[in-house]
């Protein structure tokens, strides 16, 4: 029978089984080795490949003013686009470029040269892309153009807080002012997301993933009144203007919490462009950063040593020659003059340098020299006036300032006492004079008056006391009354405002020498400091002038300023006349 | 020795085997619940992004309905039945699989035309071009049975055939993978027909040249090759196919991620629901589902074995070789190729892949090897026993023989 003589063949078929058998046996083995001995090698493979951390980014926290109960934002978030290619999907370049110049705005040659570097994945083509430019380059359908959401920052009042503010830099991080000294407040604690995702880096919904909330910046809001700022900031232009200056910077406080109410520098700069800027300097919020020699201003500290320690009194006389001697050196009277006998009002009102080394003479054990138990006690008042030490303001690069310990020179301490040889900063100035005007308190200053934190609630940035008794208040009242005679009758008589009793104090100081021997010949750095009303103050102006042009001293470049700006302050305050 | 009448009734012996049956929808069901499982996200990756139905799964499920039916009738149509129109079936196909060459009708996928398009169906003739093969094959093995010793009736239509195939499947539809298991369908059913030693030595040393050949000759056939031997130094080309198998196979682990927990199937790995689903398999049920798919896979071809061995006749024998090698080697293939033992060649998991054709032909053959079992004879011990009640004999083929062949033994 021809099949049954197939049947004979069974064992060809039974071979071609064997042959199978083998081959799925090497399947198992290396299965085994796969899925089993090996497992940990390609699990770690594939979580390498599948899992990313992606950070979330947190929203940077919003700086406003509070206008009348509004909340009026000075610094905040714009949502643009940020356009970059990829050229190595970039296939014409040329034709790439023809289509996108004409909606971003840069030189086809340039963006074709840019987009023709293959060698990079990254080129960055622009920033703040509006939504409608996006909508018209993605219409475009051009592979290796990517579009990315990102936060800019926009300052709605462009110069008027520059240096306050400072700005937030191309990578996110704030940079001087505001944002650069709360900048990890305001930047937040960006989230991470460990997730897996697809082959395209897409994060896949996995039970596996783990999720760390961003946390948002917190936003601030500041003590600083919109139209003080602007009157203040008018000011200064026009007295840096009108005294051909090099810069001027003017600071309004209240007196009787430290809150800063205007902080304006000139020259300043747009935040919104600060890639403009060319001089760093610029960035700087002198008031903050700048030391100086505040010249005859500071003798309201002198003054309020020797009358507070008890050891002169407004009706203590001296015999102004003019001049005095120091350890063989000779301190004299502005322009050299000489009043005779003197009272210490007229020391204040008629800034008379002899009268303050009188003040230092008196404070020691021998009112006719000077020694060191007067300097101890002069140091010590300084010291409690704030000099020597940062303020803590919310701005960053605060200097300590330089006061000389009293073991130093007698001269040293002489000039000293008009404010020569002393190194402080405009707003160590401006809590000192507050610390007269309020009665004898140093507050802390503070540009911050209200936090808003991720839940939503505002919290109150308090008042902060530095020194509660500085001086008494008897003291600081006596002070304050000679102050007033400096506007009723000296220097400040610009600034004369009826009905109005105003206190301060001008200073035209000279500037050192950068190798620390003598001083400038024709360079002076005018300031006034002057609070109202005296009776009960509700603000303190310091107005400084730096480097005039014009001839003349403080009362007649920064005074005007001052003028103008407290003038205009009494009305908005509504503070009707005393007398 | 039994006797038997010389000519076999159309009358069944006895039932059907219904474990291929069972075996069969075993594997489907293991197939269709991993397309369910990932086919969405795969179709989100092939969208670009868009969260989309997923199509895979529904059209598996018409592929599977039609199948359905084909399996049927191939298990109620004699199989001499298949015999007799063997011509017109390989001459049918062998129309099928030029006309991929007509530009209206072809479907280029991947750099490959291997699929013919009519309206909203895709066709992929390589598929029907198999079983035709086998059932010509079988019918030449049958009608030549007492010739076989001579070339004129062995050699030569064999080297005819596998020159058709290498001009056709490898040449014009690029189709390495598919030749490969055609080739082997050939040797096996040549082998097994009793063709002489020199004539199956003579023709294999001829393939094996000529498959070098066309591998030297074929710029991303050798690219692949090479891949294959030079494993993990290029894991961005094409060993990033096999390496990103081998990470999916490798994470499963023992037990695998779970149901639906795939990763791999999110764009890392190429094919995941067609010719790499194995490695799917293995990424979410470990080692257990890969063993347990090859088990399923294994009782199949042991089934299959039993009816090779008790056929009843020349052409049945053939055929059932022929069907058997088909899905023996290509479940092979396509695995070893995703565990690295073999270069990629990109051929279906029998019955578990996505894929119409293969799904509605593979079920084709399984009706036919069902039909088959309905005849089956049993040799030696039991030849005259039916250790099962009823005129059908056993449910399981080969393990009873029926009564009608008792009673004239």
């Amino acid at each position: 029978m021809p099949y049954l003589d197939n049947l004979k063949f069974n064992w060809r078929i039974n071979t071609i089984f064997v042959v199978m058998a083998i081959f799925l046996l090497a399947i198992i083995y290396r299965l085994i080795d796969i899925q089993v001995i090996n497992s940990q090698k390609y699990l770690a493979l594939a979580n390498s490949q599948q899992s990313r951390k992606f950070e979330i980014p947190a929203k940077r926290g919003e700086i406003f003013l509070e206008d009348n109960g509004q909340l009026y934002p000075i610094a905040l978030n714009q949502s643009l686009k940020l356009l970059y290619a990829d050229p190595k999907f970039i296939k014409d370049p040329t034709d790439v470029s023809k289509k996108l110049s004409p909606i971003i705005g840069i030189d086809e040659a340039k963006l074709t040269e840019a987009l023709s570097n293959k060698n990079s994945r990254y080129v960055e083509l622009k920033q703040k892309i509006s939504k409608e430019d996006a909508t018209r380059i993605n219409a475009l359908k051009i592979a290796g153009l990517v579009l990315r959401d990102k936060d800019y920052r926009y300052y709605t009042e462009g110069n008027l807080y520059s240096q306050v503010l400072g700005y937030v830099n191309n990578d996110g991080i704030g940079q001087y002012g505001i944002e650069g000294y709360l900048d990890s407040e305001l930047a937040g604690t960006p989230g991470l997301l460990r997730a897996v995702t697809d082959s395209l880096g897409i994060p896949i919904n996995s039970q596996d993933n783990t999720l760390l909330e961003a946390r948002d910046g917190k936003s601030y809001i500041l003590t600083i009144d919109r139209t003080v700022q602007s009157l203040a900031d008018k000011a200064i232009v026009k007295a840096v203007q009108n005294n051909r200056a090099q810069s001027g910077s003017m600071i309004v406080m209240d007196p009787k919490t430290g809150e800063i109410i205007a902080m304006a520098n000139y020259p300043n700069f747009d935040p919104n462009n600060y890639f403009e800027v060319k001089d760093y300097t610029l960035f700087k919020n002198s008031t903050i950063t700048n030391l100086y020699e505040p010249g005859s201003g500071f003798k309201i500290f002198t003054m309020s040593a020797g009358l507070d320690s008890g050891k002169i009194k407004p009706e203590t006389t001296y015999n102004d020659t003019g001049s005095v001697t120091v350890s063989g050196k000779t301190i004299n009277n502005a322009e050299n003059k000489k009043y005779g006998i003197q009272t210490m009002t007229d020391v204040i009102q008629k800034s008379l340098n002899t009268g303050a080394v009188f003040i230092l003479q008196a404070l020691g054990t021998d009112p006719n020299k000077i020694t060191l138990a007067g300097k101890e006690l002069l140091y010590e008042y300084i010291k409690k006036f704030g000099f020597g030490i940062k303020s803590g303001i919310e701005q960053p690069g605060e200097p300590d300032g330089f006061v000389k310990a009293p073991k130093t020179y007698d001269i040293d301490y002489a000039n000293m006492t008009f404010g020569q040889g002393i190194s402080i900063t405009s707003i160590q100035m401006i809590i000192g004079a507050a610390a007269i005007a309020n009665g004898g308190k140093l507050y802390q200053p503070h540009l911050v008056k209200k936090i808003v934190d991720k839940d939503k609630v505002a919290v109150l940035n308090k008042p902060k006391v530095i020194r509660d008794n500085v001086i008494s208040p008897q003291t600081a009242a006596t002070v304050a009354s000679m102050m007033v005679r400096v506007v009723e009758h000296g220097s400040g008589y610009l600034t004369k405002t009826k009905g109005y009793n105003i206190a301060g104090k001008t200073g035209t100081a000279q500037v050192p020498k950068a190798n620390g021997q003598g001083y400038e010949e024709d360079k002076n750095i005018g300031s006034f400091v002057g609070f109202a009303p005296v009776e009960d103050p509700k603000f303190i102006i310091l107005v400084r002038v730096d480097y005039p042009k014009v001839q003349g001293f403080a009362e007649k470049t920064a005074v005007p300023a001052f003028a103008e700006v407290a003038r205009e302050l009494l009305k908005y305050y509504q503070i009707p006349p005393s007398n | 020795m039994l006797r038997r009448k010389s000519k076999l009734t159309n009358y069944p012996l006895h039932r059907p085997d219904y474990i291929i049956g069972l075996l069969v929808l075993l594997l489907i069901g293991v197939g269709m619940i991993i397309i369910y499982s990932i086919g969405s996200i795969v179709k989100f990756n092939v969208s670009g992004g868009r969260l989309d139905q997923n199509t895979f799964f529904t059209t598996q499920l018409i592929s599977l309905f039609l199948g359905a039916i084909v399996w049927f009738i191939a298990s109620k149509i004699n199989y001499r039945f298949w015999q007799k129109i063997s011509i017109y079936l390989a001459v049918v196909s062998l129309i099928l699989m030029l006309l991929v060459m007509l530009p209206p009708l072809s479907l280029d996928a991947k750099g490959a035309t291997r699929w013919l398009k009519l309206g909203p169906l895709s066709f992929q003739p390589v598929e029907f071009f198999k079983l035709s093969l086998i059932i010509l094959l079988a019918n030449l093995l049958d009608k030549g049975k007492e010739k076989l010793k001579s070339p004129l009736y062995s050699l030569l239509p064999f080297m005819i055939i596998l020159t058709v195939i290498a001009a056709l499947v490898v040449l014009l539809q690029k189709d390495m993978g598919s030749a490969m298991v055609l080739v082997a369908i050939c040797f096996s059913m040549y082998f097994t027909a009793g063709t002489p030693f020199w004539q199956f030595l003579g023709s294999f040393t001829a393939v094996v040249a000529g498959g070098i050949i066309l591998i030297l000759t074929e710029p991303y056939r050798f690219a692949r090759v090479n891949t294959f031997f030079s494993r993990g130094q290029d894991l961005s080309g094409t060993g990033y196919h096999i390496n990103q198998a081998l990470i999916a196979l490798g994470s499963g682990g023992l037990i695998g991620r779970g149901l639906g927990k795939s990763l791999q199937a999110y764009g890392y790995l190429p094919e995941s629901i067609n010719d790499s689903i194995f490695a799917i398999i293995g990424e979410q049920f470990g080692l257990v589902g890969t063993l347990s798919v090859i088990v399923l896979f294994v009782l199949l071809i042991y089934r299959f074995l039993k009816i090779c061995l008790s056929a009843p006749d020349m052409f049945s024998r053939m055929l059932a070789v022929g069907i058997t090698v088909w899905i023996g080697i290509q479940t092979l293939t396509n695995i070893a190729a995703m565990l690295g033992l073999i270069p990629l060649t990109g051929i279906p998991l029998p019955m578990i892949s996505y894929g119409g054709t293969s799904m509605i032909f593979l079920l084709f053959a399984i009706g036919i090897m069902q039909n088959i079992s309905k005849y089956t004879i049993k040799e030696g011990r039991y030849a005259n026993n039916s250790f099962r009640r009823g005129d059908r004999g056993s449910y399981f083929a080969g393990s009873s023989y029926a009564r009608r062949v008792k009673k004239t033994g």
